[in-house]
C-alpha cells in the first residue's frame, strides 16, 4: 500500500515537472527568437464570401453590441452573411434580431425553439442553413473590430489551415479582483502560450469564437459534437486528427467579457473540464496514433488535453500524502515534499502559469497590474475543486453515456 | 506560553503578506486597470500614413481657415504655400501644406509636405513624409525618412531609400538599386527590360483540388498540375510548369522561369520566383522572397500581396500588383 502511495506522488512529481519545463520553454521562446507572422498583411482584393454565426441564449443585454459591431466590419456586405442562432431565448434575444434582420438584409437569423439546446446544436444548425465555405463563430459577449473579419479570413489562403483563432481580450477587467486575475489569464494563454505554439508549429487551439473554420473540412467531420461540453477543444482534436492545421492571429484581438462572479467563474471553469476531459477520454488514444503530428505535436496536444487533469491528479498526491504521514511513513524526503508544493503553486496550480503572465504583461506594456500576480494563490485551491468537479461529470458523461445540459455563462454588462 | 510564539506567528504572518502588499495597493489605487486598447476602427490601408496627414492638415485648416502658420497639438509647426521651390542644400522644417507644387533641387531636405499639385525631388533630397495629389518625381539617391505616398503615378530614381512605406494610386515605378519596406502601387513597377516568357508547352493533367505530399516534390517543366499543392517539404516548380491551385511547401520553394501559378503561394522557407514566372495570388514566406525579372504578381484590376518576413528582392522588369510588404527590408536589383 505505501509503496503504491509513493509511487502515485511520484508520477504526480513528474507530471508536475513536465508541465513546469514546458511552460519555462514556452515562455522563453515567446521573449527570443523568430515569431511566426499571421496572414492579416495579405490585402487581396479578391475576397471570399463569409458566414458569421453568432449563437445566442439568452443574450438580449449583448445582443444588439454584437451585431452593432459586425455591421460596422469593414469587410464588403455583398460578401458577408450574419447568422445569429437565437437558441432557445426567453428574454428579448429574439426580438432584438428580428429588429436587425428587418433592417439589413445580409442578417439572416434563425432560430431554435425545438432539439438540444446548446451551441454545438446552435452551430449545427447554422452549418446547415449556410452555403459559403469560409464560416466564423462569435460569441454574443464580443465586440469584433472592423477588420476582424477580414483578418481572419486571410488564414484560409494557406490550403492547410482548417481553423483560424484570434487573440482574445477582456474589457471588463476592472470590475473585480477576479476580472482582473482572469485578464492576467488571458494576458498569458494567448499573447504567450497559443503565440508559441503557432510559432513553433505546435497546436494552437481553435477557441470556439473569435475565430472560424472551413465549412466543408467541419462537415465532413460530421460538425459539431453535440454531446461535447468544450466543442472548441473537441474540434482541434479532430481537425490535427485529420491533417489540418490550425493558425493563430495574436495581432486579431477583440473584447469578452470575462466573468465577474466566483459562482460564475465555477461554473465556466467545471464545464471547460468536463468539455477536455471528455475530448481527452474519447479522442487521446487517437491523438497518440494519429500519423499527421510530429512527435512534439502529439505532446503538445496530450499536455493540452491532460491540462484539466492535473489538478485532481495534484489533489490525489495530496491525499496520498495526508494517508502516507497518517500511517507514519512520509514519503519522501521533506525538500522535495515542498517541491511539489512549489512546483505546483508557481508553475501550474492557477493554469496561467506566472512566468507566461509576467512576460505577456511586458509584451502588453501593461505591468504595473503584473503586482497582483500573488491574488492567483487563492484561487489555487478554487481551480482545484471546479476542475474536480467537472473532471467527475465527464467521467460520468462517457461512461453513462449521458447528454450533457449546456451550461451558459451568465452575463455582466452594465 | 511564551512570547516567543505570538512574535512568530506576527513575523510569519507578516512575512507571507509582503508579497500581496503591492498587489492591495494596486487594488486600493489603480494605476493600470484599463483594459488593453483595440482599435476598433482600425483596417489595414497601406496608405494610412498619408490619410492620416491628410485628415490632420484638414482638420487644422478647419480649425483656422486661411491663416499662413499654425501649430499642431504636438507643438509642430504647420505652414501653408502656394508653390514650393527649395533651393539646393536648403532645408524646410515643420509640415507645409503647398497648394500648387513642390521643386526641391539636390540636396534638399524637407521635413513633411502635402502637396496638391506634383512633386519633383532632385538628387539626394531627404523628406521625412509626403503625400502627393499630383505626379511624383525623386531623382536618384533620396532618402525618405517614413513614407512617400501619390494619388497618381511615382517615378523613383536610382538608389533611393523609401523609408517605411512608399505608395501610389497609380503606377509605382521604381529603378534598380532603391530600398524599401512596403510598396503599394497599380502596380508597383521595377525599370527594365522584361525577360520573354518560356515557351513550355502543358502537357499532364491532374485533377484533384490539393495534393496532399508527405515530404518535398518536384513539378516536371512544362506540366500542368491541375491542382494545389501542400508539400511538407521543400517544392520546385518546373520552368514553363502551370499548377492550377495554390502552393505550400515547409522548406523553401522554387518557381521555375515561365511557370505559372494560379493561386496563392503559402511558404513556411524562401520563395525563389524565376524569370517571367506568373503567380495569379498571393505570395506569403516566412523567409525571403526573390522574384525574378519580368515575373508578374496578381492581375490587372486586381490587388495582391507580396509579404515576406525577412527581404524581398525584386529582379528588374517586375510588376506587381498591389502590395510588397519586406519586414526587414526589400531592394531592387541592381540593372
Amino acid at each position: 500500500m505505501d509503496l503504491i502511495l509513493k509511487l502515485w506522488v511520484c508520477i504526480v512529481v513528474g507530471v508536475m515537472a513536465i508541465f513546469a519545463v514546458r511552460h519555462w520553454l514556452i515562455s522563453m521562446r515567446r521573449l527570443v527568437g523568430f515569431q511566426r507572422p499571421f496572414y492579416h498583411d495579405l490585402l487581396d482584393s479578391d475576397l471570399p464570401a463569409v458566414s458569421v454565426i453568432v449563437p445566442m441564449h439568452n443574450e438580449d443585454m449583448v445582443a444588439e453590441q454584437i451585431l452593432d459591431a459586425l455591421l460596422h466590419s469593414a469587410y464588403p456586405k455583398h460578401l458577408l452573411e450574419i447568422i445569429p442562432v437565437d437558441d432557445h431565448s426567453e428574454d428579448g434575444t429574439a426580438a432584438i434580431v428580428r429588429r436587425y434582420a428587418a433592417q439589413h438584409a445580409h442578417i439572416k437569423p434563425l432560430f431554435r425553439n425545438g432539439g438540444l439546446r446548446g451551441k454545438p446544436a446552435a452551430l449545427n444548425d447554422a452549418l446547415a442553413v449556410t452555403t459559403h465555405e469560409i464560416v466564423l463563430v462569435f460569441d454574443a459577449d464580443y465586440t469584433p473590430g472592423a477588420d476582424a473579419v477580414r483578418a481572419l479570413v486571410t488564414a484560409f489562403a494557406d490550403p492547410e489551415v482548417g481553423a483560424v483563432m484570434g487573440r482574445v481580450v477582456p474589457h471588463n477587467g476592472r470590475s473585480t479582483l477576479l476580472t482582473r486575475l482572469l485578464e492576467l489569464d488571458r494576458f498569458g494563454g494567448y499573447q504567450v502560450d497559443q503565440q508559441t505554439r503557432y510559432t513553433l508549429d505546435l497546436v494552437p487551439q481553435f477557441g470556439g469564437t473569435a475565430g472560424g473554420f472551413r465549412r466543408s473540412v467541419a462537415l465532413s467531420m460530421g460538425g459539431f459534437a453535440v454531446r461535447a461540453s468544450a466543442e472548441d477543444t473537441d474540434l482541434t482534436v479532430r481537425l490535427y486528427l485529420s491533417g489540418w492545421k490550425i493558425a493563430y492571429a495574436n495581432r486579431v484581438e477583440c473584447y469578452e467579457e470575462v466573468p465577474e462572479t466566483w459562482d460564475a467563474r465555477f461554473r465556466q471553469l467545471r464545464r471547460w473540464s468536463r468539455g477536455h476531459n471528455q475530448v481527452l477520454l474519447r479522442l487521446g488514444p487517437s491523438l497518440l496514433r494519429s500519423r499527421y503530428l510530429r512527435p512534439l505535436q502529439r505532446a503538445d496536444a496530450l499536455l493540452i488535453l491532460v491540462v484539466y487533469l492535473v489538478p485532481p491528479l495534484l489533489l490525489s498526491a495530496l491525499a496520498a500524502e495526508m494517508l502516507l504521514f497518517l500511517r507514519g511513513d512520509l514519503v519522501l524526503l521533506p525538500s522535495l515534499l515542498l517541491a511539489l508544493f512549489i512546483v505546483a503553486y508557481n508553475e501550474f496550480g492557477n493554469f496561467a502559469p506566472f512566468l507566461q503572465i509576467g512576460i505577456a504583461g511586458v509584451l502588453d506594456g501593461a505591468e504595473s497590474r503584473l503586482l497582483l500576480l500573488p491574488f492567483f494563490f487563492f484561487g489555487f485551491l478554487f481551480n482545484q475543486l471546479a476542475v474536480t468537479r467537472g473532471l467527475v461529470d465527464a467521467l460520468i458523461d462517457v461512461v453513462w453515456q449521458r447528454d450533457p445540459e449546456w451550461v451558459k455563462t451568465p452575463r455582466f454588462i452594465r | 506560553m511564551s512570547f516567543h510564539v505570538p512574535l512568530l506567528l506576527t513575523l510569519f504572518g507578516a512575512a507571507v503578506l509582503v508579497p500581496f502588499m503591492p498587489g492591495i495597493k494596486e487594488l486600493r489605487r489603480p494605476r493600470d486597470n484599463a483594459s488593453l486598447p483595440i482599435d476598433s476602427d482600425y483596417v489595414r490601408n497601406p496608405r494610412q500614413f498619408a490619410i492620416a496627414l491628410r485628415r490632420l492638415l484638414m482638420e487644422q485648416a478647419l480649425q483656422a481657415p486661411g491663416a499662413a502658420a499654425a501649430r499642431l497639438p504636438n507643438g509642430e509647426r504647420v505652414a501653408t504655400r502656394r508653390d514650393l521651390r527649395v533651393r539646393a542644400d536648403e532645408t524646410v522644417k515643420g509640415i507645409v501644406g503647398v497648394s500648387r507644387d513642390l521643386d526641391a533641387a539636390a540636396g534638399a531636405s524637407i521635413q513633411e509636405a502635402w502637396v496638391w499639385g506634383d512633386a519633383t525631388l532632385g538628387a539626394r533630397v531627404r523628406i521625412r513624409g509626403l503625400a502627393c495629389d499630383g505626379r511624383l518625381v525623386l531623382g536618384p539617391d533620396c532618402k525618405v525618412g517614413r513614407w512617400i505616398d501619390c494619388e497618381h503615378d511615382v517615378d523613383v530614381g536610382t538608389g533611393c531609400d523609401l523609408g517605411t512605406s512608399a505608395t501610389a494610386v497609380g503606377t509605382l515605378s521604381v529603378a534598380s538599386g532603391s530600398t524599401f519596406r512596403r510598396l503599394w502601387g497599380q502596380p508597383v513597377r521595377t525599370l527594365g527590360t522584361p525577360s520573354t516568357e518560356s515557351d513550355a508547352e502543358a502537357q499532364v493533367t491532374v485533377g484533384e483540388d490539393v495534393i496532399w505530399a508527405a515530404d518535398g516534390l518536384s513539378v516536371p517543366g512544362g506540366r500542368v498540375f491541375g491542382s494545389g499543392i501542400v508539400a511538407h517539404g521543400p517544392v520546385r516548380i518546373g520552368s514553363g510548369a502551370i499548377v492550377r491551385g495554390p502552393v505550400k511547401a515547409e522548406g523553401d520553394l522554387v518557381i521555375g522561369d515561365g511557370a505559372r501559378i494560379e493561386g496563392n503561394v503559402i511558404c513556411r522557407g524562401s520563395v525563389r520566383i524565376g524569370s517571367g514566372a506568373r503567380v495569379d495570388g498571393n505570395v506569403f514566406a516566412e523567409r525571403d522572397v526573390s522574384v525574378g525579372s519580368g515575373a508578374s504578381i496578381g492581375r490587372h484590376g486586381a490587388f495582391k500581396t507580396i509579404y515576406a518576413a525577412r527581404t524581398v528582392v525584386l529582379g528588374p522588369g517586375v510588376t506587381v500588383h498591389g502590395w510588397i510588404v519586406a519586414d526587414r527590408g526589400g531592394k531592387v536589383q541592381e540593372g
